[in-house]
C-alpha cells in the first residue's frame, strides 16, 4: 500500500521540465544507439538479401529476396575452417595465458616482500611507453624461432603491462587482513594466491579475460609480419585480405602500364556480398560473448580505477 | 609544493612523449639496409658467386624433382595471398613438384611493414616480383641473387637477352632482374586492334540516331544525351546513365579523368602530364588535358548524364552497370569484355570505339623492354633451389608456359585446329565473365580461382607463339577475330573505312605509338612523398567537387582555389621532382623514335 503511494508521489513530483529533459535524453541516446547499431544491421541484411539488389545499394532498411546462399558459399571457401580453428585456439589459449600471467604478476607486485619489486614493476611499465619499432621486434621473433609458429601468437601477448596494472590495483584494494589472517593460520604464499586471492579477484580476471580475448580474436598484424604458412592464418587475416582486394586493385591499376593486367585483376576481385558475409562471420562470435562478460567488464574497470 | 610541481612536470613529459610517439613515422623510408640484413646477405652472396663459376655453359643443369619445393613468391602485382591452388597449381606440381606460396603486400594490409621486416631479415622471398625502383634498392643491399653465371643455359630466357641485358646495365654488374611482359616485336610496334582508351558507345543506339559525325567532345555529349533520352532504362527496367564513375582507383588525381586525358595526347603520371609530343606539363595546366577532361565530365553532369552514385560507388558496382548496359560511355578497351560478346555483336549492339575528329590519342607501344616490374631470385636460396627456380622461370618464358599463363589448358579453354592455330572453346570465351568449372582430375575449382595468381608474365600476350604462328594472347587469333567479326564490326568498318580503330587513327594522323620505355625511375624522398600525399587529397577532392559543381563559375572557382591551395602545400616542388623523374623517359623515347 505504502509502496504504491510512494510510487505515486514520485510520479507527481517529477515536474514537466524534468519530463521534457527525460524525453530529450531518450531521443538523443536512441539516435546514438541507432547510429552504432545500424552499420551492423545494414551489413547483415545485405548478406541475406538478393545479391543484385544489394550490389545496387537498394537494400536500406528491410531485407528483400532473402536467401542464405552467401553464407553457404562463404563457408565453402578454402581454408576458412582451418582459419576459424586457429582463431578459436589462439583466443582460448591466449586468454588463459594472459589471465594467469596477469593474475600472478598482479598479485606478486602487490607483495612488499617481492625481491626488487619496484625495479621489476618499473621495467614492465616502461615497455608501455617505449617501443623500438617493427624491425627490431621482428628480428627478435625470428631469432626466437617464433615466425611461422603458432606460439608466436600466444607467447608475446602473455605479459601485458596494462592488464598487470589493472590486476595489481585491484589486488591492492582487497583488505590486507585477509592475507594476514591466512598467513597466521600457516598458509604459504602459493596457498594464499590460489586459495584466497583467486576467488576474490574474479571480477578483474573476467575483465582481463574479455580484453585479452578480444585482442586475440582481432589480431592480424602479427600474422601479417610473422607468418607465411597458410595453415596458420586466423580468420581475421583471411577477412582482411578479402577486404583489401578492392584497394589493392586500385593501386595495381594506378601503377600498371599493362591494360591486360588491370583487366585480369578487375575480374578477380571477390564479390562485395562475400566480403560482407565474412565480416558478419568474424564479428558474430565476439558480439555473442560480450554481453555475458559485460557486467564484469564495467565493474572491473571502475574498481581498478577508483582504488589506487 | 615541490612534489606537486615535480609530478606535473613528469605528467607533462609523459603526455608529450605519448603525443610525439604518435607523430613518429613507423615506416622507415630509407633503404631497408639494416645492418643485420647485410650480415645475413654477405655469406649468401658469396656462395652463389662461388657456385656460379662452377656451372657448365651449354645445357641447363638437370635438377631432380623428387622433393616437393614450396617457393615463397613476394609479389607486388598479386591480388591474392596464399598457396597457388586449382588447375595452374596442379600443372606446377605435376611438372616441377613445386608449390607457390604467394605473399602479396598489396592485399595483406600493411605492405610497407611487410617489405621492411622481410628485407631487414634478409629473406624477401625465394622469387621476388618488384617494381623497377624497388629492385634497384634490393640489389644494392644484397637481397637478390646474381644469375649471370646461369642464365646462358636457359634458351627461353636468352631469347630476350637484349632486353634483359639493357635493363640490368642500368643496375650494375651482373644479371639480377628479368623484366616482365617482354616481346620480340620491336620497340615501337603496337599489335592490338584497339587503343587502350577511346570513347566507346553502343553501336545500336548510335545507329538509331543516324550515326552523326563526332567532331568535338560536345558532339559526343549530345549523342549521349540523345541516347539517354531515347533509352532511359535498360531492358530490365533499371535506370541507365550516360556515364558512370568510381572513386576507388584514384591516385594523385581521379583515375576516371586520367584515363580520358589519353584522348588528347597526354598521359597523367603523378603530378605531370606527359605528351605524345614528348612534352611535360604540370597537371594544373589550364591548357592541359586534365582540365579539359574534367570540364567534359562537368558538362556531362550539367546535362544530367552522370550517374549520381559515381562519387560513392566502387568498381564492383560500376562494373555491374557495364555488364547490364546501364552506362553508355566506357573508355578502356578491356571494358568491352563486359559490354560486348559475339551474340550482342550480331544484334549490332556492341560498344565500339568512336574517333572524335579533334582527338590525338596517346598510346604507348607494346612493352618490348618490359612493363615496369621485374622478376628476381632471392639471394638466400641455395644452389639446388636456385637451379629449380631458374628452370621454372625458363618454363614461364617458353611457348608451353606462356600459353598456359595467357590462355589456359588445351581442351578446356582452346582446341587445336588443323593448321596448328588455336580456337577458343565456348568456356574459353567466357572465362572472365562467368564461372567455368574445372574437372577434379585437372585440379578442380573454378577457372578464375585456379588461374595464375602471380599476375605477371615474363612474356607478353602479344608475343608471337612459334608453335602456332599467332600471338599467345587470344585477342589477335584469326579464329577469335573471325568470331568477333559481327554485324557491329561490319557496320563500323563501313562507316569509318578502316579495319579497326587503330588503323583508322593511324591513317588519319590521330595516333602515333609512343615507344614504351622500361627503366628505373627515381623514388620519392620522404619530403616529396609527404607533399604528394597531401596534394593527392586536394586534387581528388576538388576534382570530384568540380565534376558536380553547380555552374561554370563555381567550376572555375574550385579549380583556381585548388591551384592556390596546392601551391601552399609545395606543389611546385612536386612538379619539379616529377619533371626531373620523367625526363630520362622522354629522352629515351626521343632516342627510340
Amino acid at each position: 500500500m505504502s509502496k504504491k503511494e510512494a510510487v505515486k508521489k514520485n510520479k507527481i513530483k517529477q515536474s514537466f521540465g524534468d519530463q521534457m529533459i527525460s524525453v530529450v535524453c531518450y531521443i538523443i541516446f536512441s539516435l546514438c544507439a541507432i547510429v552504432c547499431v545500424y552499420p551492423f544491421y545494414y551489413i547483415f541484411i545485405n548478406t541475406i538479401s538478393a545479391n543484385d539488389l544489394s550490389a545496387r545499394g537498394a537494400i536500406m532498411f528491410w531485407p528483400q529476396g532473402i536467401h542464405l546462399k552467401n553464407y553457404s558459399s562463404a563457408l565453402g571457401i578454402d581454408g576458412l575452417f582451418q582459419a576459424a580453428k586457429i582463431s578459436v585456439m589462439r583466443t582460448v589459449l591466449g586468454t588463459v595465458g594472459t589471465v594467469s600471467a596477469s593474475a600472478f604478476l598482479g598479485f606478486m607486485f602487490s607483495q612488499n616482500k617481492m625481491w626488487h619489486r619496484k625495479l621489476w614493476y618499473r621495467l614492465i611499465i616502461a615497455t608501455m611507453y617505449f617501443n623500438a619499432g617493427i624491425i627490431p621486434w621482428f628480428l627478435i621473433m625470428k631469432n626466437l624461432h617464433l615466425t611461422n609458429n603458432f606460439w608466436g601468437y600466444i607467447l608475446p601477448a602473455i605479459v601485458s603491462p596494462f592488464h598487470i596494472v589493472l590486476t595489481k590495483t585491484f589486488v591492492e584494494s582487497v583488505p590486507k587482513e585477509l592475507q594476514e589472517a591466512a598467513e597466521i593460520d600457516g598458509a604459504g604464499i602459493m596457498t594464499v594466491f590460489f586459495k584466497i586471492m583467486i576467488p576474490v579477484i574474479k571480477p578483474i580476471m573476467a575483465t582481463v579475460a574479455i580484453f585479452a580475448a578480444v585482442n586475440q580474436w582481432n589480431a592480424f598484424q602479427d600474422t601479417l609480419l610473422l607468418v607465411t604458412d597458410t595453415k596458420l592464418y586466423p580468420l581475421q587475416f583471411v577477412l582482411y585480405q578479402y577486404l583489401n582486394q578492392a584497394s589493392s586493385l586500385s593501386a595495381l591499376v594506378n601503377t600498371s602500364s599493362s591494360s591486360s593486367l588491370a583487366a585480369a585483376a578487375a575480374t578477380t576481385q571477390t564479390a562485395t556480398s562475400i566480403r560482407m558475409t565474412i565480416t558478419v562471420i568474424v564479428v558474430l562470435p565476439i558480439m555473442m560473448v560480450y554481453p555475458f562478460f559485460q557486467k564484469y567488464f564495467v565493474k572491473g574497470i571502475m574498481i581498478g580505477a577508483v582504488k589506487g | 609544493m615541490k612534489k606537486r610541481f615535480l609530478s606535473m612536470l613528469l605528467t607533462t613529459a609523459m603526455v608529450a612523449t605519448a603525443v610525439l610517439s604518435g607523430c613518429g613515422n613507423s615506416t622507415q623510408t630509407q633503404a631497408p639496409a639494416a645492418p643485420a640484413s647485410e650480415a645475413a646477405a654477405e655469406p649468401a652472396a658469396d656462395t652463389s658467386a662461388a657456385e656460379a663459376s662452377t656451372e657448365e655453359a651449354a645445357a641447363a643443369p638437370a635438377v631432380s624433382h623428387d622433393e616437393e619445393l614450396t617457393l615463397e613468391v613476394y609479389d607486388v602485382a598479386a591480388n591474392y595471398q596464399g598457396l597457388q591452388t586449382g588447375w595452374y597449381g596442379k600443372i606446377l606440381k605435376d611438372k616441377f613438384n613445386i608449390v607457390l606460396n604467394i605473399i602479396a603486400p598489396q592485399v595483406s594490409g600493411d605492405g610497407d611493414a611487410l617489405y621492411q621486416t622481410r628485407s631487414a631479415a634478409g629473406n624477401l622471398g625465394d622469387i621476388v616480383l618488384l617494381d623497377n625502383a624497388d629492385m634497384l634498392e634490393c640489389v644494392e643491399v644484397g637481397l637478390i641473387a646474381d644469375m649471370s653465371g646461369e642464365i646462358q643455359n636457359y634458351p627461353n630466357l636468352m631469347k630476350y637477352w637484349e632486353q634483359i641485358e639493357k635493363f640490368n646495365a642500368g643496375i650494375g654488374d651482373g644479371i639480377w632482374a628479368i623484366p616482365t611482359e617482354m616481346n620480340s616485336n620491336g620497340p615501337t610496334a603496337y599489335m592490338a586492334e584497339t587503343v587502350s582508351s577511346m570513347p566507346r558507345i553502343p553501336w545500336d543506339f548510335y545507329s538509331e540516331l543516324g550515326k552523326p559525325d563526332l567532331n568535338t567532345l560536345d558532339d559526343l555529349l549530345q549523342v549521349l544525351s540523345d541516347m539517354v533520352a531515347a533509352h532511359p532504362t535498360n531492358e530490365a527496367g533499371d535506370k541507365a546513365y550516360g556515364m558512370t564513375m568510381w572513386k576507388d582507383w584514384d591516385g594523385t588525381s581521379i583515375e576516371n579523368v586520367n584515363q580520358l586525358t589519353k584522348w588528347y595526347g597526354q598521359e597523367v603520371n603523378g603530378s605531370v602530364l606527359i605528351g605524345s609530343d614528348n612534352t611535360i606539363a604540370p597537371l594544373t595546366d589550364k591548357e592541359g588535358a586534365y582540365y579539359k577532361m574534367l570540364k567534359f565530365f562537368f558538362k556531362a553532369n550539367q546535362m544530367g548524364l552522370i550517374d549520381p552514385d559515381s562519387a560513392t560507388q566502387d568498381w564492383n558496382s560500376a562494373c555491374d552497370k557495364m555488364k547490364t548496359k546501364r552506362t553508355y560511355l566506357v573508355w578502356n578497351n578491356w571494358m568491352q569484355g563486359f559490354t560486348n560478346s559475339p551474340e550482342i555483336g550480331e544484334k549490332g549492339a556492341n560498344y565500339m570505339g568512336m574517333p572524335i575528329a579533334d582527338m590525338t590519342v596517346f598510346q604507348t607501344s607494346d612493352t618490348y623492354y618490359g612493363s615496369g616490374r621485374v622478376f628476381g631470385i632471392g639471394s638466400q636460396v641455395d644452389a639446388e633451389k636456385k637451379a629449380r627456380i631458374m628452370e621454372f622461370l625458363d618454363w614461364l618464358a617458353s611457348p608451353e608456359g606462356a600459353t598456359v599463363q595467357h590462355i589456359g589448358t588445351e581442351g578446356i579453354i582452346y582446341t587445336v585446329n588443323e593448321d596448328g592455330t588455336y580456337t577458343l572453346t565456348e568456356d574459353g570465351y567466357n572465362r572472365f565473365t562467368s564461372e567455368i568449372l574445372i574437372p577434379e582430375d585437372q585440379g578442380g575449382g573454378n577457372w578464375t580461382d585456379g588461374n595464375n595468381q602471380v599476375n605477371q608474365w615474363i612474356v607478353a600476350g602479344v608475343e608471337m607463339n612459334p608453335v602456332t604462328g599467332e600471338t599467345y594472347g587470344s585477342d589477335l587469333w584469326a579464329s577469335y577475330l573471325e568470331k568477333n567479326n559481327t554485324k557491329t564490326t561490319k557496320e563500323w568498318r563501313e562507316k569509318y573505312g578502316a579495319q579497326n580503330e587503330v588503323e583508322y587513327l593511324k591513317n588519319n594522323g590521330m595516333m602515333n605509338p609512343v615507344p614504351s620505355i622500361n627503366m628505373s625511375l627515381a623514388i620519392d624522398t620522404t619530403d616529396i612523398g609527404l607533399i604528394r600525399s597531401q596534394c593527392k587529397t586536394i586534387v581528388c577532392d576538388t576534382s570530384w567537387k568540380a565534376v558536380f559543381a553547380a555552374d561554370e563559375a563555381a567550376f572555375d572557382a574550385l579549380w583556381d582555389d585548388m591551384v592556390t591551395q596546392l601551391e601552399g602545400f609545395g606543389w611546385n616542388d612536386l612538379v619539379a621532382f616529377d619533371t626531373e623523374k620523367y625526363q630520362p623517359v622522354i629522352d629515351a623515347r626521343k632516342a627510340a623514335q
